[in-house]
């Protein structure tokens, strides 16, 4: 169905889709479900080699120079694996905003790998939508105050923090800088509070200039979440085509049929809505870019959790065990709905650019 | 056992309108006010669609700027103006009463150039166009706000299973009377017992030699009691199992024995009829493919006509008040947004369904352009599209507040909003109800079993 990818983005898609089931698949994601890093330094090797951590970095600064479309078929892929890397946070959070503030050196040591960089611009008292408000204050230079669901700090070397008067970059390891893991549903994802008190942070540009990040951070958790849908579908069609009930299999009976249906349809609209959205951020203007983020980040917020929740409910009593894989798909869709604002946010920010005028 | 076909003429319209505005290259929506965002997907670069070697850019300048000098000159300005309903449509056929000289004329100018069916052969009453040149005809037309000059059964159902299935006598005799408006048709498709589970029919034809003797009642025949000929499923083997038992046959329905009653609607128009056959006679020169095979063909007439169906859900050409405007002058503005919060949320959960669908149908449309043909997943596109109609037609019905119970009058539009919500409710049954695409999509996409009786 994806004609839209040209024959390289196929040949990387396959790839990565062979490495990920070979030596990451889900049983890679229950080993680590408890642990404060939930990646390991195998896995993030192997993600450097085949060019993650350098796709969206510009040439020019030692990266490959590719665009969100090549990005969206990694998410993808890791969504589909239900994979811990951090690559939202780093590869397209941080990369981003390193290359729009032009921290070139940071960028060179992102894409290599070396580094890994996350952005904090969420406040526990504030809606996403006025992210250009910040809480967090800065004096002579430090900064102060706290960001919440800054997506996996643990792991981070570097954060980009949006503050009063503009965006800042400090490392995560400097004085004043407390990161507080905050527990979620979904094990294959880490989150954070971060606490600055007087932490000293640099400068690095304008606050308006950092728009795009999100709205390549709500493409890219949305390409995730196709991903877990797409194989929270798959798995629970094969299963209904096994598991057999009044000598015949579950999938041949209407009502079962019609749920599966139901869900590909689902995640068939939003493959084109998430096509259209990657594209949108490469080519089109930045303002038709952030419509395309916002529209498919509330289609993915509203239809998606149901995707998960009917494919929990075929698998029967094997749903709700922890033994069977298919709770790891509905959990990766159920952060995937909230973090970085539910369908709440993104359909007032929908109504407010093309409802409104 | 699946296929329920009725056909709605005004789905059909949008149908037509939408047919030029799809083949732009996917670029266009009707529905603009709500697509604000799409127009610039023309710009793609990296994944642009595949173009033919023949039309060179320069030859196909040249081609818009002929056709549109001809039809500045040729289109009536009447003719130019919008489309206000189905009666300012021109269906054609021996029956057709012209509502002006200027649609009379309009049609015999555009069938003298073979414009009706733009791409088909010139013996078969087209132009011979290649798609391209097609597309920048319908452009130059839209441009100039021409109306489409035939409306036509014949051209969007029959002609593609004639081209495919029929005899070079049977395309010979019928493409061009389909092509010039002159013969109108009807499909026999569905009868009081054979809705869902279509391949039920039990309209007998008796081998008689050289031709078949019918008899029985087809229903929801679209416009039946205005159409000349029919092109109809009946069985002719009564001891095979029931989809190897039926043909396809055209029949003449301007003799004794055919009978059409229309059918009164909740909308209160009549456009389906019931028919009635009381020995009609069928030749056997107007078999369709092989005697008892009928099936076949049937399904891939289907297929067209859920696109038609699933495309005409996606918005309709008429220009018409956006409803988030219509929603403001409701319930009035505070600070520019919707003063009931709770409708400015339903509108935007709309968009982004609306949205999906659009971009799926744009994104099915490249692959169709690709050269995958049209397949099972039409049957999302049918069930999604009329589903979304319907919650279209309600969602335009909330913000009309009480204007909506409004049925007859000028103040009310003659009940255009309560008349539109209902005519939507004939959406998830006509082509096959939504249950049944449903069926279709578990059964040939997601290859499960059979549905257990």
């Amino acid at each position: 169905m994806e004609t839209n990818y040209s024959a390289e983005q196929q040949a990387f898609r396959d790839s990565l889709r062979r490495y990920l089931s070979d030596k990451c698949d889900q049983s890679f994601i229950r080993e680590n479900w408890d642990e404060v890093v939930p990646h390991t330094e195998e896995l993030w090797g192997n993600l450097v080699e085949m060019g993650v951590t350098a796709l969206l970095v510009p040439e020019q600064s030692g990266g490959l120079g590719m665009g969100m479309v090549d990005m969206g078929v990694v998410m993808e892929e890791l969504g589909r694996r239900v994979n811990p890397a951090p690559v939202l946070a780093s590869c397209v959070g941080a990369t981003s905003a390193a290359a729009i503030y032009h921290c070139n050196d940071l960028l060179a040591t992102l894409a290599d790998g070396s580094k890994i960089g996350t952005v904090a611009f969420e406040e526990a008292d504030k809606t996403l939508l006025s992210w250009q408000q910040p809480g967090v204050s800065i004096k002579s230079g430090k900064l102060n105050g706290t960001k919440v669901r800054v997506l996996d700090a643990m792991a981070a070397d570097v954060l980009f923090v949006t503050a009063a008067d503009g965006v800042y970059l400090i490392a995560a390891d400097a004085d004043g800088v407390t990161i507080e893991a905050t527990e979620i549903v979904d094990g294959s994802r880490r989150i954070a509070d971060v606490v600055f008190e007087d932490a000293a942070a640099e400068k690095v540009g304008e606050l308006a200039d950092f728009a795009p990040v999100i709205d390549r951070l709500l493409v890219g958790l949305s390409a995730d979440a196709l991903g877990a849908a797409e194989m929270a579908l798959f798995t629970s069609l094969e299963y209904a085509k096994e598991r057999e009930q009044f000598g015949v299999p579950v999938g041949s009976f209407q009502a079962v049929q019609h749920m599966l249906a139901e869900m590909f349809q689902q995640v068939e609209m939003a493959k084109a809505g998430l096509h259209y959205a990657l594209w949108a951020l490469d080519d089109a203007e930045a303002e038709e870019g952030h419509r395309a983020a916002v529209l498919i980040k509330a289609f993915i917020a509203e239809e998606f959790p149901h995707v998960g929740a009917e494919a929990v409910q075929i698998f029967g009593g094997a749903g709700f065990t922890w033994e069977y894989d298919i709770h790891l798909f509905y959990k990766r869709l159920l952060s995937a709905e909230l973090l970085l604002g539910g369908s709440d946010v993104w359909l007032e920010e929908l109504a407010r650019i093309a409802i409104d005028r | 056992m699946w296929y329920f076909s009725i056909i709605s003429p005004v789905v059909f319209w949008q149908y037509m309108t939408l047919c030029q505005i799809v083949d732009e290259g996917g670029c266009k929506w009707p529905n603009i006010d709500s697509y604000i965002f799409y127009p610039s997907f023309t710009r793609r670069k990296r994944y642009g669609q595949l173009s033919a070697d023949c039309d060179s850019k320069e030859a196909l300048e040249a081609f818009a700027e002929e056709t549109r000098a001809w039809l500045e000159e040729n289109c009536p300005p009447a003719m130019r103006e919008p489309v206000r309903s189905d009666d300012d449509m021109c269906w054609g056929g021996r029956k057709w009463e012209f509502e002006s000289e200027d649609q009379k004329l309009w049609l015999e100018r555009m069938v003298a150039k073979g414009w009706t069916v733009p791409t088909w052969p010139e013996e078969y009453g087209g132009a011979g166009l290649s798609k391209k040149q097609e597309k920048v005809l319908f452009k130059e037309m839209r441009k100039l706000k021409c109306r489409p000059a035939l409306s036509s059964i014949g051209v969007v159902m029959l002609a593609p299973a004639l081209m495919k299935y029929g005899t070079e006598a049977q395309k010979k005799e019928h493409l061009p009377k389909i092509a010039r408006g002159e013969i109108r048709w009807s499909q026999g498709y569905s009868e009081p017992g054979a809705g869902s589970d279509l391949a039920s029919l039990k309209t007998a034809a008796e081998d008689k030699g050289d031709h078949w003797l019918i008899n029985g009642s087809k229903i929801w025949t679209t416009y039946g009691h205005k159409a000349d000929w029919m092109f109809c499923l009946v069985r002719t083997d009564f001891n095979a199992p029931k989809r190897e038992g039926i043909s396809f046959v055209m029949f003449d329905m301007d003799q004794p024995g055919v009978t059409t009653k229309p059918i009164h609607l909740i909308s209160g128009t009549s456009y389906f009829c019931q028919t009635f056959f009381d020995d009609v006679r069928a030749e056997k020169s107007q078999l369709v493919g092989e005697e008892n095979k009928g099936w076949t063909v049937a399904k891939y007439l289907l297929q067209h006509e859920r696109d038609t169906i699933a495309m005409a859900a996606s918005g309709g050409g008429k220009k018409k008040k956006p409803i988030e405007q219509i929603a403001k002058e409701t319930y009035g503005e505070e600070k520019g947004k919707i003063a009931d919060s709770a409708v400015r949320n339903q509108l935007a959960r709309f968009q982004i369904r609306e949205a999906g669908f659009g971009l799926t149908l744009q994104r099915m449309g490249d692959e169709a352009k690709a050269g995958s043909p049209p397949g099972p997943a039409s049957s999302i596109m049918k069930y999604y599209g009329s589903e979304l109609n319907k919650d279209r037609r309600e969602l335009m019905l909330n913000c009309n507040g009480m204007n909506s119970l409004g049925w007859e009058g000028d103040e009310f539009n003659n009940g255009e909003i309560a008349r539109s919500w209902l005519k939507s409710k004939t959406n998830s049954i006509e082509g096959g109800t939504s249950e049944i695409q449903l069926n279709i999509i578990a059964k040939r996409v997601l290859g499960l079993p059979g549905v257990v009786s």
